[in-house]
């Protein structure tokens, strides 16, 4: 604060006595001759503290009080007025018109000095005080402003957010919240959070909710079963976070509750599609494994409609013939004629080759019929979710539409346990991972030379029951995986094959569905030089045994009717 | 004098059909069949066939190769008139 101070006074002996006093001390001193002229000065230069004589012609000391003190936009000033002694009895009076202080005259220098310091001290603090109200006024301003829009991000937000205190009572609870799960914030706020009236998996959340308690850190619970308000049911995926408030003295849960059904349904068809997809880009070989009993169907079908007529040809003359004996005996060109026929139809080869011909297209129709039905079982379409499987079958069935990927390569050889028990299982999922196995291994003997004339390599997948487990091994007589490979090859990305070719996705993939998926295990073996077998082992739960004898018992129920 | 024929398949279902289709006229065609590429390099070093007829995906040599091999034994044996190189092109 600048040490600023007017002095009003209508005699210019005290106002140059005074200002020679405040200059003393390293006061900037304004003057005025008159209640007017000070009201000037004040405007134009804003001095903080004013000392004028009360007694003044035409505008007194106590009437500038009153003009300072009601102009607009003059800050606080600290007014002393100087009284003559006969006028101290009317200090209150003065008092009352805005005055802060007074003195009398005539004054002692030192008192002087000491009530404008006094002035100026509590013309800085009211100063101060001022800016402090001010910032004050302005921060409050700014928190409600900065409250305000975190509740209108809490409550545009799409998803519900909930908050729960330490002793489990709701204190957050937005729009989303309402309208998702159909509870009003009104009921929700300040009741126990675990006694709301939501049909969902509580206990699933109730866990996610105390596991958060113990580690602090965030918990993510998906796979969270709820009903609609309006009915219909979904999946909802639920993030817990710990939070801390800033004197640690207390605790809170945050849950963002995120309406996860579509998603879901999408990852599924997406899956079904990456499926259908691969028996597409089975296709061309499938196409092939078809053609081939349909070339030779149609072979042995033509040859058929051909050799029919000449034999009815021949038979007809054999007829002629019975009948022309019976009469009497056969005329010489007779017999001619059908040894001709006999020698250009040729029966006994055609006898000989008919059944040959019938036994092969109907091994032909079957072969087709069997690729058709691995077709069907293979891609799935029917099922989601967990089923008790045979696994034996699934790996044929896969197999078998894969049979163009690995013929020319490879000799299979399937060494399946017919005890093998059923298995709670995707079965889409399962039949993708054997294709995937299945394949690289017939390009793992391709690259190891079985494909060049050097005679073919050999896939071998066993399955047995060991340990409660389903064990399948999938063996090939390939070059074997390198070391440095083989803490890599479960990784996404990873492939050793050229760009374009291999995706890095197979193993992951199937790592992802044995283990996540099935809680199984899927490891390999390897011997550089001599091949690699990856074994899947899948737990066989009394729920696959229950679920597999139930249709039996059905079908004993019904046959015993 | 009937031609020479080689039909060369991995499938001897094929083999078989083939051969019974073509014997609806047995003067025509003298068929010879193998069950795959060694087979086949051995029955052309053998006879020289006017024709051989080869599916192209076998296991070890594959059919393309198996006629590039087939016109240089053909073109050494003498007579080199009314030969017929054709591949079953993969379906």
């Amino acid at each position: 604060m600048k040490k600023r101070v007017l002095l009003v006074d209508d005699d210019p002996m005290m106002l140059r006595l005074v200002a020679q006093h405040l200059r003393g001390a390293q006061y900037e001193v304004l003057t005025a001759r008159d209640g007017r002229e000070a009201m000037r000065v004040m405007l134009a230069e804003r001095p903080p503290l004013v000392i004028s004589d009360w007694s003044m012609p035409d505008m007194t000391g106590l009437d500038l009080c009153k003009a300072i003190r009601q102009t607009e936009g003059i800050n606080f000033v600290y007014l002393i007025i100087l009284t003559a002694q006969a006028e101290k009895e009317r200090v209150v009076e003065a008092l009352a018109a805005g005055a802060n202080d007074f003195l009398g005259k005539p004054f002692d220098g030192k008192e002087l000095l000491a009530r404008v310091n006094a002035g100026m001290r509590i013309v800085t603090l009211e100063s101060d005080l001022t800016c402090k109200t001010t910032e004050l006024y302005k921060a409050n301003a700014e928190l409600r402003g900065a409250h305000a829009q975190t509740r209108q991000i809490l409550e545009s937000m799409p998803s519900p957010l909930i908050s729960v205190d330490r002793e489990g009572q709701v204190s957050e609870w937005n729009q989303a919240a309402e309208r998702v799960l159909g509870i009003s914030a009104i009921d929700a706020w300040g009741h126990r959070f675990d006694e709301l009236d939501i049909a969902w998996d509580r206990a699933a959340v109730t866990r996610a909710i105390s596991e958060c308690r113990s580690t602090r850190q965030p918990v993510r619970v998906d796979e969270v079963r709820f009903r609609r308000p309006d009915g219909g049911d979904g999946v909802f995926g639920i993030t817990v976070a710990h939070v801390q408030t800033c004197d640690d003295t207390d605790e809170a849960f945050l849950l963002v509750v995120s309406d996860i059904t579509e998603h879901r349904m999408l990852q599924i068809q997406l899956a079904q599609a990456q499926r259908l997809e691969s028996v597409g880009q089975l296709a061309a070989g499938i196409a092939h494994e078809i053609n081939t009993p349909t070339q030779f169907v149609s072979d042995n079908a033509r040859f058929l409609q051909n050799a029919f007529p000449k034999l009815q040809d021949l038979l007809a003359r054999y007829r002629q013939l019975l009948d022309v004996c019976r009469a009497g005996p056969a005329p010489a060109e007779l017999l001619d004629d059908v040894e001709a026929a006999v020698r250009k139809v040729k029966p006994d080869y055609l006898l000989e080759q008919i059944p040959g011909a019938i036994t092969d297209s109907l091994e032909g129709l079957e072969r087709i019929a069997k690729i058709v039905r691995a077709m069907k079982d293979f891609s799935h379409p029917g099922q989601q979710g967990l089923c008790a499987a045979d696994l034996n079958k699934a790996i044929e069935s896969t197999v078998t539409v894969a049979r163009n990927e690995w013929k020319y390569v490879a000799e299979m050889k399937l060494d399946l346990d017919p005890a093998l028990p059923h298995v709670l299982c995707m079965l889409g999922d399962f039949n993708q991972v054997i294709l995937n196995i299945v394949v690289n291994a017939a390009h793992a003997i391709a690259d190891a030379g079985g494909d060049s004339g050097q005679g073919k390599g050999t896939i071998t997948v066993t399955t047995r029951e060991a340990d409660g487990q389903a064990e399948i091994r999938i063996s090939d007589t390939g070059p074997g995986i390198p070391e440095e490979h083989r803490d890599k090859i479960f990784d996404h990305f990873f492939t050793t094959k050229p760009v374009g070719k291999g995706t890095g996705q197979g193993l992951a993939m199937a790592r992802r569905v044995i283990v996540e998926k099935h809680h199984g295990t899927l490891t390999f073996e390897t011997e550089v030089g001599r091949g690699t077998t990856f074994i899947i082992r899948l737990p066989v739960g009394p729920d696959a045994q229950a679920t597999t004898e139930k249709p039996e018992n059905e079908l004993a129920y019904s046959a015993g009717r | 004098m009937s031609s020479r024929i080689l039909l060369v398949d991995d499938e001897p279902k094929i083999l078989r059909g083939l051969r019974r289709v073509l014997s609806d006229d047995q003067s025509a065609w003298d068929v010879s069949t193998a069950g795959g590429a060694d087979e086949a390099l051995v029955r052309m070093r053998q006879i020289d066939f006017d024709a051989v007829v080869t599916d192209a995906n076998m296991p070890g040599r594959d059919g393309f190769a198996l006629l590039a091999d087939f016109e240089a034994i053909h073109s050494e044996f003498s007579d080199p008139a009314g030969r017929a190189v054709e591949a079953e092109c993969p379906s």
